[in-house]
């Protein structure tokens, strides 16, 4: 019993066709000629005696991967990899902004909560008049955390944060790429 | 198999050499390289087409689609006049670099 369905040929190749247009990087003409390649392949391999279906995969490992194809005609466009350059870039600045702005205003209502909590104000004047070294193992009073929160070294950090994590990212990048 | 540098700086006089004979398309280029080489030069597929469409921007080759024996369309590419002018520049380079070595390694050079 003849179970097993007849793998079609063209179909295949016309959903591998889709695959490559679905890259941003592959124009038109780039998919007709990497088609183009395919079908060279699978009548050498044709030639040989393969089957239909192992000819299919076997060309689609030669020509490669629909994604590998794209980032190799990528790199032979600069112009398209300086398109990309550039949206990141602004993509990126608007998130600082975005970030920026976020940071402000949770700062802001953060002191607005600590400034008018009772506890607060009671945990302060209740230590108020303890010695130094009582004072030193407390935990931090909420007046010295709202000190802490309102000091412009803390803001700055909190403001920059996300260009300190970028560059770090991007170095141990770097690190990864050399020890490669 | 060659180091990944050579491949890609050898690409170039490959290719105009291949095309000084006459057009071809992708495909057959690929394995004309493989064959000339011995297998030594393993070109993917996918690193050939950004190749010679580089060169074409340059102007150093042409291309054309044109219906193929088989019925299916290809294109062919070919060398321009400044590709030819280009092509007699690597050679000399190429040569050069050749002949050092050859010379350190105590074989005979080829003359340019």
């Amino acid at each position: 019993m003849e179970a097993q369905t007849r793998f079609d040929l063209n179909a295949a190749i016309e959903k591998w066709r889709l695959e490559l247009a679905a890259q941003p990087n592959l124009g038109l003409a780039d998919q007709r000629e990497l088609e183009a390649h395919l079908r060279d392949t699978v009548a050498e391999l044709q030639r040989r005696g393969l089957n239909d279906e192992e000819t299919f995969w076997l060309a689609r490992r030669r020509v490669g991967q629909p994604q590998q194809l794209d980032e190799e005609f990528a790199k032979a466009n600069p112009e398209n990899v300086w398109r990309d350059r550039v949206l990141w870039v602004a993509a990126a600045f608007l998130a600082w902004r975005l970030w920026s702005d976020i940071s402000m205003v949770t700062i802001g209502v953060t002191l607005h909560f600590i400034h008018n909590a009772a506890w607060a104000n009671a945990s302060f004047q209740l230590f108020q008049f303890a010695p130094e070294w009582v004072r030193f193992y407390l935990p931090p009073t909420t007046i010295q955390v709202s000190r802490m929160v309102t000091s412009p070294i803390v803001q700055t950090l909190v403001y920059y944060a996300p260009v300190v994590w970028l560059a770090v990212c991007l170095v141990r990048g770097r690190a990864q790429n050399v020890s490669s | 198999m060659l180091a990944k540098d050579l491949v890609a700086a050898s690409s170039k006089p490959l290719v105009l050499s291949i095309l000084a004979d006459g057009e071809s398309y992708g495909y057959e280029i690929i394995q004309e390289v493989r064959e000339l080489s011995g297998g030594h030069i393993e070109w993917s597929d996918g690193m050939l087409y950004p190749v010679l469409h580089r060169l074409e921007r340059e102007g150093l080759i042409d291309s054309e689609w044109k219906e193929a024996d088989t019925g299916r369309e290809r294109k062919y590419y070919s060398l321009t006049s400044k590709g030819g002018k280009t092509l007699a520049v690597e050679r000399q380079q190429w040569l050069k670099v050749h002949n050092t070595l050859c010379k350190l390694w105590k074989l005979k050079p080829v003359s340019i």
